[in-house]
């Protein structure tokens, strides 16, 4: 069924959201067959999982973007002043 | 010989050619003010501006002088905007003010306004070149001092709202001669980076002076070529910088700046609860229906009790059975005296019985039945019909009863 993909296909936490409301929305229909709904189902809880997890997993991180002498982008962890 | 003008044709003609001189009908003139005087009622402003060498009188009207936005006082060095005309009555030529700056500032303001205007008409600010902002930023790109106070404002918001969420700082001058440049630069160097979603480009507030570099050309058309959206966040309080006109989204500071940039992620997380119990809920409601429907099918049909209905059938074929009996045993009785009394009537009724016992039926050629001397004329032939046979005869003559 092609849910399964489109969950595989989301890239960020926008479009999960996105298509977590649809699902929520297409589960209130009427009109629907058992076999759909709990594809969809199960498609929204891989939703909320995998949206859980892009927020639980967001790793601090505090980085300074420099440029060396021959242009090369250089990233630096940055060990900031004013934390805490 | 030459001319010789009346007073009123020479100011008419000098009013005239004030007025066709483009210069002079929207001029800058920077000056000391003197013998400044705020006229009551009117609140319109009479002035003169001077420097070392000459001066000029000044007239700003009431709608015009509401909007400046200090208190003017002799002594006072300004730059003043507005078109020269000859006052003609006194023979003065006077400026027309409709804009007045502090001086000083003013040479910044002037050049900012021409700037503004300049970059505007180019389409830098257009609407159509906004981008939104994400609303589930994975990275802040921020540009700003290392050491200033914006940085620290920033991430505190960041951590308060977002614990967790990365940042990335492009560090950049964000006063002095080089900022412009590095400002740019660093935007540049975080689209070339490419993994902030949003970048906030700014510092605390400052004067005039301080805010610069947010004014200049450079870092305006940096802020309108990123690829990436940019939130502005200057600290100030009235003008809009032009950093401001060119970015996607303007914050007053930059602790503004990241309460705009990052969403909460207690909102987030509140919100994907809420999304995980409609989504359990919806289904419930979903199996629930199918299973009220499949309960409704099932106390329909014969599924409910497999034996009802044959139980059913089979005593609805009793009473049939019964019933046909019954019926069976009446029609039979019934058929068996309605038999009977038929027979009677039919012999009653038979004409060959009739016949027998001597009497005779009469028709005449055509076969119909006579009943009556009218139905037959004299010499009319007649059939008899006798019980063995029939005769043929001839009316001889009718008799009435």
């Amino acid at each position: 069924m092609n849910n399964e993909d489109n969950s595989r296909q989301i890239p960020d936490f926008e479009a999960g959201i996105k298509r977590l409301e649809q699902i929520v929305m297409a589960l209130e229909e009427k009109e629907i067959s058992l076999e759909v709904s709990l594809a969809f189902f199960r498609e929204g809880m891989e939703l909320v999982q995998f949206c859980t997890s892009l927020l639980d997993n967001a790793e601090r991180q505090m980085e300074l973007l420099m440029e060396g002498p021959d242009g090369e982008l250089r990233v630096a962890p940055a060990s900031f002043i004013g934390e805490g | 010989m030459a001319k010789v003008w009346t007073v009123a044709e020479l100011t008419g003609e000098i009013g005239r050619m004030l007025s066709e001189k483009s210069d002079f009908r929207n001029c800058w003139v920077c000056g000391e003010l003197f013998n400044f005087k705020n006229h009551r009622p009117s609140g319109h402003w009479y002035f003169t501006l001077k420097d070392e060498y000459s001066s000029l009188k000044a007239v700003m009207f009431r709608t015009r002088s509401q909007n400046v936005r200090f208190l003017p006082a002799d002594g006072m060095k300004v730059l003043v905007r507005g078109s020269l005309r000859i006052y003609e009555r006194d023979g003065n030529i006077q400026l027309y003010a409709e804009e007045m700056q502090p001086s000083g500032l003013g040479e910044l303001y002037l050049a900012f306004e021409q700037l503004k205007q300049r970059l505007a008409a180019e389409g830098l600010f257009a609407q159509e070149l906004k981008k939104a902002i994400p609303r589930f930023p994975r990275r802040i790109g921020i540009v700003t001092s290392q050491t200033g106070a914006a940085l620290r404002d920033i991430i505190t918001v960041l951590q308060r709202r977002y614990p967790g969420l990365p940042w990335i700082l492009a560090p950049a001058a964000v006063q002095g001669e080089s900022a412009p440049r590095e400002i740019a630069q660093a935007i540049d160097r975080l689209n070339k980076y490419g993994k902030a979603d949003v970048l906030i480009v700014g510092r605390g507030g400052g004067s005039l002076e301080e805010l610069w570099a947010f004014n200049t050309e450079e870092v305006a058309r940096a802020i309108a070529l990123s690829r990436i959206p940019v939130i502005s966040a200057v600290g100030h309080e009235t003008d809009l910088t032009i950093a401001d006109l060119a970015a996607d989204l303007r914050a007053p500071t930059p602790s503004a700046a990241a309460e705009l940039a990052v969403p909460l992620l207690q909102e987030l997380q509140a919100g994907l609860a809420q999304s995980t119990r409609d989504l359990v809920s919806k289904m419930s409601i979903q199996l629930q229906q199918k299973r009220r429907i499949l309960a409704e099918l099932a106390r329909k049909s014969s599924l409910q009790n497999p034996y009802w209905h044959l139980a059913q059938a089979r005593q609805e074929l009793d009473i049939l059975e019964t019933r046909l009996q019954n019926n069976m045993t009446g029609f039979i009785t019934d058929k068996n005296g309605i038999l009977k009394l038929l027979a009677a009537k039919l012999d009653l009724l038979s004409p060959l019985a009739i016949l027998g016992r001597g009497y005779s039926l009469t028709y005449d050629t055509q076969g119909k039945l006579l009943r009556s001397v009218q139905d037959v004329s004299i010499e009319d032939k007649i059939k008899v019909r006798l019980a063995l046979g029939s005769i043929i005869c001839q009316v001889l003559a009718k008799e009435n009863e």
